[in-house]
């Protein structure tokens, strides 16, 4: 249960796809990235028209998102570029809505879209693991020597989650002008 | 709940099956293209495994950090006789002969 390997995959190379998976609505554009054949997990963007509104509601697979451009209405929130949101399988987030049109980067890490539409968590849902951070401005940059051996310095680090149960860490990444490393790692994981 | 409580199990609708259907076979489309650009690389390649071979005996090889050390010749990997490149691992299976803990049978 992995994922394949893939390249450096560029977005911009595929056209964006209208989701018809039920319970995501009309206006919802996705560009896959990278599938679990086995299980449906993927990353997508995510692209929602302007005037899009999805109902209140649960996924039943853990998913990640993070706003790279425009706004994004997450019940009476409104979050903008660089807003992150860990949500735990089964926790039941409010409407979300777009009035001019955003991107999205999507994670669904443990199985295939889906939207059940409820304003209350599934009995299952860890919900202490939810969380949100604009992560542009209320998180800061750290050396990205967590883990031994550790990258050369100049590689920064944001850690968006993790995951007590599973261990897995998401990440936002940047470099310095002129970082450098001569190494070779493999990553087993997805 | 499932295996690390990271999933809710239910049944997956027969329109999610075919959404996922569709998506798979787009992927393994990707994947076959992405496979036989790997394998146009594989004269580059070699080239490249040449000049990172010179970088790290000369310059040295990001052990930790910064903490660079020169490798010596008698430390540089041989490659396997026989053994073609493979870039591409489905399942993360590295070969249907090769299995995950490097141990022939």
């Amino acid at each position: 249960m992995a994922r394949p390997h893939i390249e450096p995959f560029c977005d911009r190379d595929s056209h964006f796809k209208p989701m018809r998976l039920i319970g995501f609505g009309s206006g919802m554009h996705y560009k896959m990235l990278s599938m679990d054949v086995d299980t449906g997990a993927c990353s997508m963007t995510v692209q929602f028209d302007g005037g899009y509104k999805r109902t209140p509601g649960f996924s039943w697979s853990e998913y990640e998102f993070i706003v790279i451009e425009g706004e994004l209405k997450v019940g009476d929130r409104i979050c903008r570029k660089g807003h992150y949101f860990y949500v735990p399988a089964g926790y039941a987030l409010p409407e979300i809505s777009s009035d001019q049109c955003c991107l999205v980067l999507y994670m669904y890490n443990t199985g295939e879209p889906s939207h059940e539409e409820a304003t209350e968590h599934h009995p299952s849902a860890q919900t202490q693991l939810y969380h949100d951070v604009d992560s542009y401005m209320d998180i800061p940059w750290a050396a990205g020597n967590v883990a031994k051996p550790s990258v050369a310095s100049g590689c920064m680090i944001k850690l968006l989650n993790y995951n007590p149960n599973s261990f897995a860490m998401t990440f936002l990444y940047c470099m310095t002008p002129n970082f450098y490393q001569d190494n070779i790692s493999y990553h087993d994981c997805a | 709940m499932t295996f690390k409580n990271l999933y809710i199990e239910h049944e997956r609708s027969a329109e999610a099956e075919e959404w996922v259907n569709e998506e798979v076979a787009e992927q393994e489309a990707r994947f076959a293209k992405i496979e036989a650009a790997m394998e146009a690389l594989a004269p580059t390649r070699e080239k490249w495994y040449q000049e990172f071979f010179d970088r790290i005996r000369t310059n040295g090889f990001n052990v930790d950090g910064d903490d660079k050390m020169p490798i010596p010749d008698r430390e540089l990997p041989i490659k396997p006789a026989g053994r073609k490149d493979q870039v591409v691992w489905k399942y993360g299976v590295d070969s249907d002969d090769t299995p995950r803990n490097g141990q022939e049978d």
